[in-house]
């Protein structure tokens, strides 16, 4: 039995492992890194820690997701690093056990990046691997970052 | 809709200079609860380490006759007889189904009385700052509510912070 925080951004359903779940505040301020990834949407300081904020949409596809004074923020930790997520809202904690739970398809593009495929009312649930996402963003050196960069200019 | 950019604009910054604003003074001198930390059936509860006198393994109960089911009998702790409470049920919460070799007493003291608890397992003895208990569950029965303080998070689980002062000095507590 695993309990995760469903949340919502734009029309999809996420799920996070409450135990990955330091704390969900009110959209603040984010401060911009120049040339950093697309999907880096910039840092915020949580009671001096700076914290990396991460534009889920924008790693899964190609737009961004709305931000505003309405949006929220999931602060997430694993082991000693941390990492914010903009969401639209945190709707649900809820109890899933394992039998309910399914590994993704590998064909689904972003598997990778998630743990599990639940449900809730019907609705599908994608469950984040953190860690993944984690050491995704902890790679956007400014390095890769332009590289990145010059790939958008060159194919789109 | 420009000006209600600027607005939004400016109240994200606020938020976030409140947020920025990492308070340590309130880490280092608020005041902290030295607190034990113990697991019975399951559940958790933690207590002051002021009213906690000792921790021992589960010696043979002698069963009292007479006294009110939360009463499980006395023990013989070093030439002192002390009386077993059943927590859970005391609180009732729930009754203490098996008693197994792994449990321990936890003997606690007051100026008035000195009784044990069987508990599963005791997970820890740490100091928290008072800003980390919680006010307790507000749908909690009234009756709990006069033994329980507030709740505390600890690896992910929520104890039941006791009131020692209520617990050892209530004369539901006192028999004969």
């Amino acid at each position: 039995m695993n309990t995760y925080i469903a949340f919502r951004i734009d029309n999809d359903d996420y799920g996070l492992d409450l135990r990955y779940v330091k704390e969900v505040l009110l959209a603040v301020a984010i401060r911009k890194i120049p040339h950093s990834l697309p999907f880096v949407k910039g840092v915020m300081n949580v009671r001096g820690h700076i914290t990396p904020v991460i534009d889920l949409k924008r790693l899964f596809s190609n737009s961004s997701s709305a931000y505003s004074i309405h949006s929220h923020i999931v602060i997430a930790q694993h082991q000693e690093n941390l990492l914010a997520f903009i969401v639209d809202e945190v709707y649900d904690v809820l109890t899933i056990s394992s039998e309910q739970l399914q590994k993704p398809q590998q064909t689904i593009p972003i598997s990778s990046f998630l743990d599990f495929v639940g449900e809730r009312e019907g609705r599908l649930l994608l469950l984040l691997n953190l860690p993944k996402i984690m050491e995704t963003a902890r790679l956007c050196s400014v390095d890769r970052a332009l590289e990145w960069q010059t790939q958008e200019k060159i194919y789109g | 809709m420009d000006e209600n950019r600027e607005m939004e604009e400016k109240i994200l910054l606020e938020r976030a200079k409140v947020l920025s604003n990492n308070d340590k003074q309130d880490q280092s001198q608020g005041n902290q609860k030295q607190l034990v930390a113990f697991l019975i059936s399951g559940k958790g509860y933690a207590i002051e380490v002021s009213w906690v006198k000792e921790m021992l393994p589960l010696p043979k109960i002698t069963p009292i006759p007479g006294v009110p089911s939360f009463i499980l009998g006395a023990v013989n702790v070093r030439g002192n007889i002390v009386t077993l409470t059943d927590l859970e049920e005391f609180l009732e919460i729930g009754k203490l189904k098996e008693k197994k070799e792994e449990q321990k007493i936890l003997v606690l003291e007051s100026s008035k009385i000195q009784t044990g608890i069987i508990v599963d397992d005791v997970i820890d003895c740490l100091s928290i700052p008072e800003k980390q208990i919680e006010a307790p569950l507000v749908t909690l029965e009234e009756k709990k509510l006069e033994y329980i303080l507030g709740q505390i998070r600890l690896k992910g689980k929520i104890f039941a912070f006791l009131d020692g002062k209520a617990l050892l000095e209530n004369s539901r507590l006192l028999i004969g």
